[in-house]
């Protein structure tokens, strides 16, 4: 076990902003720390980190506690972006990497070697207030990895970035998992996490809604959604047992079911009318199950 | 190398390296330059055109006149003889009634004014003399007349010296003048870079908690370490400018004969010199840390850079306020309000070294200040740690916010 959250809670005066947290991260793994703004990923972050003591509970990296001992195998990218605004980027990296104990020579190289995965080797030695918000970004990320850490924290990585950058940085992402690294991140994208992670935890004022295996996690949460595409009027199945919803638009039609029981049934009636184009039993996605457990609107 | 080394490091190098350092050296080193080619600057501007002063009036006037006229330029000179067209850098003294003096002066262009008040007196003298002879009186008269008030001082703590005109000048005893240009300089010196320096790691510590990058720092170095890393790289940058202050200032004082410019100025250089430049130093730099863990701590209350100035504001009025105290009592020396100040650690830096001045000798005193900069620089640091540990990571708005948020409950 690499990570060990356990019964972790932090108070400010009388708002509990995380509460009695229980997570377990598997060496090598993509954890996926989800939840709606406010929900505490940052406070929980900042206490894995050691940036902030927790109120009760404790945080075990690899059986121990974390300190400014085991700083230098963790990489972190904060949720609010900044670096020195007047020093070059590789000023800064320089700082910053040499601050995780490596060597100038080492960062350097490191260095290079990154700008050219992000595509942004001539940023150099630009001032970093002269890039634009999305390349000051992949310098902070840059940061963060920059010491091949074997736990990267990543609050929020993916935002501020456009589509090809996104991609980049997953790439990058799975590249540091390959390489042995355990990652955690948080994200209001629910894509992404999908994508990238195996296992996940939501975070709803502070407490876990919902933790473990994606696919356990899909399959536990039963609602199930169907869709069908053809030319018949279905409208008529809208009243049929373990619906919860049903939409149409145009020649498709999106139901969800209570489970996968209700789905016979239905497409028992659909097949009477003839000949339809598709008809699938999806999963649900993460998208619907953090609606259904936060239950809050997000992006 | 370690983190401390680098923290320490990456502030001085950037420092230093940066342009606001570059310049504001320079124009310091080209004033230290300046001040040290004082007498020939003066030269080059001096103007040496020669003026002649011509007396139209009668023979006897004219020695009247001449033993009365005392020229302070050797490029001034007069004479009797009245040239035909008035030219330049001629002064006519055109005397149209001898008695009571009525005279007109021509000139093409305007007269120095240091010419015109000696051929004012001169002409004034010559009106007195021929009145005093006109209404007849004695020459032990005159002599009383001029006579001023005999005063006979007798104060037994304090050296009282008349001026030429007068005026009481008090000086405490043993005060060298050397030494009161040794503490005003000295006072200048720290005022400036507390002013400055402290200002700037208030600024880098804002600057730092505003672009959010401390949360990287501070995951990987310990607070307080960044932080006392970070005031020693500024302390560090303050003493590299005022080493290249000095190293600049003796090698162009050492091209010219300062002791003989002193010796000129009637300034001996005595044994509570190297005393007095040696506390000035020190309390330079005991201030000076002082003001930056301050400063620090101040820089730490704030989330936003336009708050900056609110927040520092405190310290800048105790430096200003330490200065004045300092520079309005450099004269007239020890009183209640000195010797209140000097114990007082915000003011001690300022107000000390005054007390050096007046008593070179009570070097108790002195230990006791060097003593409560030390106590006050630990309790300073240990202060600016706790705000630092406690408010780096907040982006509490208001400055009060973030006060409580450090001395409140937790």
């Amino acid at each position: 076990m690499t990570l060990e959250i356990k019964n972790v809670s932090k108070h400010f005066g009388d708002n509990v902003a995380v509460d009695d947290l229980n997570v377990e991260i598997p060496e090598g793994e993509i954890f996926g720390l989800l939840g709606g703004n406010g929900a505490g990923k940052t406070t929980t972050f900042r206490i894995i980190l050691g940036l902030l003591n927790a109120t009760e509970g404790n945080v075990l990296y690899n059986g121990k506690k974390i300190d400014y001992s085991v700083t230098d195998y963790i990489g972190y990218l904060p949720e609010e972006r900044g670096l020195h605004p007047k020093l070059k980027v590789r000023e800064q990296i320089q700082y910053l990497g040499k601050l995780k104990g490596m060597s100038g020579k080492e960062v350097d190289k490191q260095l290079d070697y990154w700008l050219e995965k992000f595509e942004v080797p001539e940023n150099k030695n630009k001032k970093i207030e002269k890039l634009s918000k999305g390349n000051q970004q992949k310098i902070q990320v840059i940061a963060s990895i920059i010491h091949n850490p074997s736990l990267i924290i990543l609050d929020e990585p993916f935002s501020g970035l456009d589509p090809i950058n996104v991609e980049i940085l997953k790439r990058s992402v799975i590249e540091m998992k390959d390489k042995g690294a355990t990652i955690i991140f948080s994200t209001h994208r629910m894509e992404h996490v999908e994508e990238l992670c195996e296992n996940v935890c939501i975070l709803n004022k502070g407490r876990s809604v919902v933790a473990g295996n994606i696919d356990q996690i899909k399959s536990d949460f039963g609602q199930k959604e169907i869709v069908i595409e053809g030319d018949k009027d279905l409208s008529y199945i809208e009243n049929m047992p373990g619906i919860l919803s049903f939409k149409s638009v145009r020649k498709r039609v999106t139901i969800k079911i209570e489970d996968e029981s209700f789905a016979e049934p239905i497409f028992n009636e659909v097949i009477k009318q003839g000949y339809v184009k598709r008809f699938e039993v999806k999963e649900p996605s993460m998208n619907d199950i953090f609606i259904a457990k936060v239950g809050e609107k997000f992006e | 190398m370690n983190k401390f080394m680098t923290s320490f490091l990456h502030t001085y190098i950037s420092k230093v390296k940066s342009w606001s350092f570059i310049i504001a050296t320079l124009i310091i080193v080209v004033f230290i330059a300046l001040a040290a080619n004082a007498d020939r600057i003066i030269a080059l501007f001096d103007d040496d055109t020669e003026i002649v002063i011509e007396i139209d009036a009668s023979d006897e006037f004219y020695e009247q006149f001449s033993e009365n006229l005392f020229l302070d330029e050797e490029r001034f000179s007069f004479t009797n003889e009245v040239s035909e067209e008035l030219e330049e850098n001629v002064v006519r003294v055109e005397v149209t009634e001898e008695y009571p003096v009525e005279a007109t002066m021509h000139s093409i262009t305007d007269i120095p004014n240091n010419l015109n008040n000696s051929i004012r007196i001169a002409l004034n003298e010559v009106n007195r003399v021929q009145a005093v002879n006109e209404i007849d009186v004695t020459e032990e008269e005159i002599a009383l007349l001029n006579s001023g008030a005999t005063i006979d001082y007798d104060v037994q703590d304090q050296d009282i010296t008349i001026g030429e005109s007068g005026e009481i000048i008090t000086f405490s005893t043993d005060m060298s003048v050397l030494n009161l240009i040794i503490f005003n300089i000295g006072l200048f010196v720290m005022f400036f870079t507390i002013i400055n320096y402290a200002s700037q790691i208030g600024t880098e510590i804002a600057m730092e908690k505003s672009s959010r990058v401390i949360e990287i720092i501070l995951s990987s170095m310990p607070p307080v370490k960044h932080l006392v890393a970070k005031i020693l790289g500024i302390f560090a940058v303050a003493l590299t400018q005022l080493l290249i202050f000095v190293v600049v200032g003796l090698l162009l004082f050492s091209q010219m004969d300062f002791g003989g410019t002193l010796s000129d100025f009637g300034i001996e250089m005595n044994d509570s010199s190297l005393q007095m430049i040696v506390l000035t130093l020190i309390y330079i730099v005991l201030g000076m840390f002082l003001y930056l863990a301050i400063s620090a701590m101040l820089g730490s209350f704030i989330s936003r850079m336009e708050d900056l100035q609110q927040g520092i504001l405190p310290m800048t009025m105790l430096v200003i306020a330490g200065f004045y105290i300092g520079i309005f009592n450099a004269a007239t020396g020890e009183n209640m309000l000195t010797e209140i100040t000097s114990y007082i650690p915000f003011f001690t830096p300022f107000v000390m070294p005054l007390r050096a001045l007046h008593s070179p000798e009570n070097l108790t005193v002195q230990y006791i200040g060097i003593a409560i900069m030390i106590v006050s620089i630990v309790i300073a640091l240990a202060l600016a740690a706790r705000v630092y540990r406690g408010s780096v990571l907040s982006t509490e708005k208001g400055i009060m916010k973030n006060f409580k948020r450090v001395f409140g409950k937790k």
